[in-house]
């Protein structure tokens, strides 16, 4: 086959993908740690494991639920991950939104449930315009969404706070804080920090996240 | 010429010789008076600012911050009064068992720009901790900084004198003086 041809059918190709992508809402949800990187220790299990096994049955569950929406995870077991992979991984496939899961061990009941969005300035990164056509440094990429980041990361906050949706977490708030995951991701993106009393408590959260993408998206 | 004459101008050559190239070497220094009494001076300065002073602490415990009052040796160098007062917090800590024992600040610089470079000898919390607890140990001791008036604007976290590695908190960046948290 002639290179003008093989040039042609990927351009024909990559025209039907995008195609088919418009109005799909797509989730990139990044599970804690990885081949190398183990976690925190929660009981006996390690946080890689327990937030894959989260991240698997949330994308089970919205996959299920919604014909809209594509989910894709950041890792498969074994894999490793290097500093800005997802990052750059998410703005090439231009992510509608962006999950990041971590759990700890607690204690106390109920356990606390945080959230986190990026923020590199406290002050001036609010002042901050928009404009497409400007070349943003990495730890600038959270300024191109930063407002819907915040309004999304407040529905996430409102429907854990709400007791007839999150009956078993106790939200402390959306923080915007230099958190390095979230580092050089351009979509709006929040990290969910679960303290876990028990290592099967994480199934708890898998409603309030549903209930809450699910207002995200209308 | 008569060889005396040049005997003595050959030796008068090399010990004007010897003497620059001791100079050069600083073998030999010379030090003007004036410069002598500016140092004294200095140090008569620097002896005479030492006060005492008072001053607060700040750590979040039972979901609110707790305050305690220390006296120490206030000078006028800045970063002998950061060493002091980080110093101090890290005791209170350790005794409130908030964080692990024998953590230390090995050195304080602060820069022209009003940057303070804090360096410990290890990790200021547990890897264990949440992202949440590890915020608050920071902003505690951003907090006490901040309100015992030094001048500084925002906060480098080393530890051995490298970037304080951490897998949630970016501390590549300078922090700002008055934390990421305006609640709690």
């Amino acid at each position: 086959m002639s290179i003008k041809k093989t040039l042609y059918l990927a351009t024909i190709l990559c025209m039907s993908l995008q195609t088919l992508s418009i109005g799909q809402f797509t989730i990139m949800i990044d599970p804690a740690g990885d081949a190398k990187h183990t976690g925190r220790l929660i009981k006996d299990t390690l946080e890689r494991g327990i937030s894959l096994q989260c991240a698997e049955q949330l994308k089970a569950t919205i996959t299920q639920k919604f014909n809209n929406v594509r989910v894709i995870l950041t890792r498969v077991p074994g894999e490793t991950i290097q500093p800005l992979q997802n990052a750059s991984f998410a703005n090439r496939l231009g992510v509608d939104l962006y999950v990041s899961l971590y759990f700890y061990n607690e204690e106390q009941a109920p356990a606390h449930v945080t959230l986190y969005h990026y923020l590199d300035n406290p002050i001036v990164d609010f002042w901050h315009q928009p404009t497409n056509l400007l070349l943003y440094q990495v730890n600038q990429a959270h300024l191109a969404n930063l407002k819907t980041t915040q309004k999304w990361g407040q529905i996430l906050l409102e429907v854990l706070q709400d007791k007839t949706c999150s009956k078993c977490f106790h939200p402390r708030g959306l923080f915007g804080i230099p958190f390095t995951p979230l580092l050089g991701i351009k979509a709006p993106a929040i990290a969910v920090e679960v303290g876990l009393k028990n290592k099967q408590d994480w199934k708890h959260i898998i409603d309030p996240l549903i209930i809450a993408i699910e207002k995200i998206m209308l | 010429m008569k060889p005396l004459n040049i005997v003595i101008i050959t030796t008068l050559c090399f010990i004007t010789g010897l003497l620059i190239h001791a100079y050069h070497k600083e073998w030999i220094i010379i030090l003007l008076p004036q410069q002598t009494i500016d140092y004294q001076t200095e140090t008569e300065n620097t002896d005479a600012t030492f006060t005492q002073k008072k001053i607060e602490l700040f750590f979040w415990k039972h979901e609110q911050w707790q305050t305690e009052q220390n006296s120490v040796i206030w000078s006028s160098d800045m970063s002998h009064n950061v060493k002091t007062i980080t110093n101090n917090w890290l005791m209170l800590l350790e005794d409130e068992k908030i964080i692990d024992t024998d953590i230390q600040l090995s050195s304080a610089i602060i820069t022209s720009n009003k940057e303070l470079f804090l360096s410990f000898n290890k990790d200021l919390y547990d890897t264990q901790d949440s992202t949440y607890s590890k915020l608050l140990i920071v902003h505690g001791l951003l907090k006490t900084i901040n309100e015992n008036k030094i001048p500084v604007q925002s906060v480098r976290f080393l530890v051995h004198h490298q970037t304080l590695i951490d897998d949630h908190l970016n501390f590549s960046i300078s922090w700002p003086i008055t934390g990421y948290i305006t609640k709690p």
